[in-house]
């Protein structure tokens, strides 16, 4: 029952949230960003098929809403780009909540993922994800506190001393 | 249907100590004591329940977890169903309860009569503890001093 269980959980969330998803075009019209519902069902797909690829199972289908709520006023999304890094941070976002071992918050990492997209990788997710991300993850993987309102300069992660294996 | 026709129909050697609750569901599904809109209703209850479970384990903070991590909540969740289901005098009246009662409730009671049993266990420790041999055996002060530590890490 265990699996079934949890694969009925994948099936509900996924419906609940394709709906979600379609709702959030009244927030971010204004900033000329629509996701047309073929777009909103790709996102809910690409987000299943991250989930089972991390390891992960979601109880909420919030997730991509709260994305887009952090997002949609980004200077580096405008609507011939806006789904595909939508599901590009999706990816990230789901890869880090690993990386960082569950350590921070969905809020907190979504906090800091805009900060770095706005900020030092100017919209670039190959540098979100290959530099600030991993330097912050391996930061927190080696026990470093953080604080994602007032922290971090992602260069001080990118400096820090790794202790070697040896 | 009345009681020992049920009795009959399930067959207690089908019944695992460790998944009870399960293999309970399993068993009267498969004899038709449990119709299909009542396993999925059981289901669907699950279902929510692992989600509240879930979130008080992230406390709120990640809608998310790893599989592993939900499945060992889902296991603990349906032994304590389990544990109070098994307590029941017989089969019938196990499955009588599992069918009119939401399983939120079922777990509510399990786990108290799981904190009862931990509680239990923990007085039966101390006394042991407080009345333990004076020998010099390395093994045996070592287990009832140090190898169970699980009462002053868990705080139930």
């Amino acid at each position: 029952m265990d699996n079934k269980l949890l694969l009925r959980q994948e099936a509900q969330v996924n419906k609940l949230a394709t709906s979600e998803v379609l709702k959030s075009n009244k927030l971010t019209a204004p900033y000329g960003l629509i996701l047309s519902p073929l777009d909103a069902e790709e996102l809910v797909k690409s987000r299943a098929d991250v989930l089972r690829k991390n390891g992960r199972i979601e109880f909420a289908g919030g997730v991509i809403t709260k994305l887009i709520e952090n997002f949609c006023d980004s200077p580096y999304l405008d609507q011939s780009n806006y789904a595909a890094t939508l599901t590009a941070l999706i990816e990230t976002f789901y890869y880090f909540k690993n990386e960082t071992l569950d350590q921070i918050s969905d809020d907190d990492l979504l906090k800091l993922m805009k900060k770095y997209f706005d900020g030092s990788c100017h919209g670039s997710i190959e540098l979100l994800q290959n530099r600030e991300l991993s330097a912050f993850a391996r930061s927190i993987r080696y026990g470093r506190n953080y604080d994602p309102d007032t922290s971090e300069n992602p260069a001080e992660y990118r400096e820090e001393e790794i202790p070697s294996d040896e | 249907m009345n009681k020992l026709e049920t009795q009959a129909l399930m067959k207690r050697e089908n019944l695992k100590a460790d998944t009870y609750f399960l293999s309970l569901l399993q068993e009267a599904y498969r004899v038709s004591l449990l119709s299909e809109p009542e396993l999925n209703r059981i289901q669907a209850e699950a279902l929510s329940l692992l989600a509240g479970q879930v979130d008080t384990f992230t406390g709120g903070t990640s809608s998310s977890v790893k599989v592993e991590t939900a499945e060992n909540i889902l296991e603990s969740v349906f032994f304590t169903i389990g544990f109070y289901l098994k307590s029941l005098s017989d089969l019938n009246l196990a499955l009588k309860i599992l069918k009119e009662n939401p399983l939120l409730q079922l777990y509510k009671t399990g786990r108290k009569l799981v904190e009862i049993q931990f509680y239990k266990a923990k007085q039966l420790f101390t006394t042991v503890q407080g009345n333990c041999l004076v020998i010099n055996n390395y093994a045996y002060n070592a287990t009832i001093k140090e190898g169970i530590p699980l009462f002053s890490l868990l705080m139930i």
